[in-house]
């Protein structure tokens, strides 16, 4: 879990002029500390996707910079991450672009200091060196806790022709070549849109059960999602909804007791708070107001509930002026970007929701 | 069967995970601490995230497999966890916030 490289961001306003202290000095590298594990879990998924292998059979290294080719080390143009197993290994390359919440976190403390303007634009330089693992020597409480890492849980595969599923699905927002195909059953979008409907202009969450499949044929794998079950114990108002221990306990025994072995796949959630808020587009000739974005918020509920690289998010969208609208959103690269999916008519599952 | 790794009060070996169980360890955790402070420290050991995009601490609560139930901060982890069979613990958030 400890990282063999420091990695340090330098940042500079948009014109490439330097970021200067009250000093009028410009301000050095700051070190910054990256969350890695997205970067670590896509990897260790391109490895599922790239070969039949189980979870436990590989083994996730640290990240690795790449340098830059002109400039060499320090200075970084990309990092790997390696991914081996008995057999087979592989590096997944990951663009600088990962280290952008980290930007986020320095670039608001440069504006606390007043070095920035609020909303200026920046541009950032990631550096990198070698450290050593820090020291085990210590007598807090958390020394007294010896910890072994654990490969996750391999996700049951079911072999499945893609083909089977393309054939009738339809395409929603714009799948990618390369992406992972992710098909959502009709009755399910069905399911959340009346949920939405009863949430009012409150929001509304569920979670998406399914299955990993790998196409036989291709070798491909994909994800279905075969049901939902509503978000219990939530909080619920018109632009929040919260998650507690009791809503993720609920979904997990839930899934579970249905018997059909299914994993939490995803999340949905609806922002209806246009059906009150009506915004000016609203009084125009077709307009078409949408408020299918994925929030900060909801890239945090994401990487703090759903970090496994196949999950992916829903989101519904009401507004006076639209038909109820729909996204998704799910990890490429370990960072949380919008998506196509496929939706399959609600024949593909019998009533009991097992795929036929 | 529990590994005891502290000559005084022992200690009893957990298998926790985050609640996506993407991230998953086995831990010996000393039967002396609260559930409190083994939450604490394993929200460390998993990197688990503790602070929303706003800045809000997140909290975490113990699910305790074997029992079906969230287990209070204040028990004794020596209490509720068996020796003789490795106990699953789920650690799940219990604040966050969708926007």
């Amino acid at each position: 879990m400890k990282e063999g490289h420091l990695f340090e961001l330098t940042l500079f306003r948009q014109d490439g002029t330097p970021v200067l202290s009250d000093t009028g000095q410009p301000v050095g590298p700051i070190p910054v500390r990256v969350d890695f594990d997205a970067a670590r879990e896509w990897a260790r998924f391109q490895a599922l996707r790239a070969r039949d292998i189980g979870y436990q059979q590989v083994t996730v290294g640290g990240p690795e910079p790449i340098w830059d080719s002109a400039h060499g080390a320090p200075y970084v143009r990309a990092f790997s991450i390696g991914v081996t197993s008995n057999s087979h290994s592989m590096a997944v390359e990951f663009p600088n672009t990962y280290f952008w919440a980290a930007a986020r976190v320095v670039s608001s403390g440069f504006v606390q200091k007043g070095w920035l303007e609020a909303g200026e634009v920046i541009r950032y330089l990631v550096t990198s060196h070698p450290v050593k693992p820090p020291s085990d020597q210590g007598v807090g409480a958390r020394d007294r806790i010896r910890v072994r890492e654990r490969a996750p849980t391999p996700e049951q595969r079911r072999d499945r022709s893609l083909d089977g599923f393309m054939g009738t699905a339809r395409p929603c927002g714009d799948p990618a070549d390369g992406d992972l195909p992710v098909f959502v059953a009709q009755a399910v979008l069905d399911e959340i849109a009346r949920q939405t409907e009863e949430a009012g202009v409150l929001e509304a969450g569920a979670f998406l059960l399914g299955h990993l499949h790998r196409c036989p044929d291709s070798g491909q794998v994909f994800l279905n999602i075969t049901d939902q079950i509503p978000a219990e114990h939530t909080r619920q108002e018109l632009m929040k909804l919260s998650f507690t221990a009791e809503t993720f306990d609920a979904a997990r025994s839930g899934a579970k007791a249905r018997g059909r072995g299914e994993m939490l796949a995803g999340w949905a959630h609806s922002h209806s708070w246009l059906q009150q808020q009506a915004c000016k587009d609203c009084k125009k000739p077709k307009a078409s107001c949408k408020a299918d974005f994925f929030s900060e918020e909801d890239v945090h509920v994401h990487r703090t509930a759903f970090l496994k690289a196949f999950s992916v998010a829903l989101v519904a969208s009401r507004s006076p002026c639209s038909e109820l609208t729909w996204a998704m959103f799910g990890w490429k690269l370990g960072m949380v970007q919008r998506r196509g999916f496929y939706v399959t008519p609600n024949n593909h599952t019998n009533k009991t929701g097992e795929e036929r | 069967m529990g590994t005891p790794v502290d000559e005084k009060v022992g200690s009893l070996t957990v298998e926790v995970s985050d609640v996506s169980g993407a991230k998953v360890v086995e831990a010996d955790v000393p039967s002396d601490f609260s559930v409190a402070e083994m939450i604490k420290s394993m929200v460390g050991e998993l990197e688990l995230p503790v602070n929303d995009d706003a800045g809000n601490p997140v909290a975490y609560r113990a699910h305790l497999e074997s029992q079906g139930r969230q287990l209070l901060p204040s028990e004794r982890c020596g209490d509720i966890l068996q020796r003789e069979k490795q106990d699953k613990i789920t650690l799940e958030p219990d604040n966050v916030d969708a926007g």
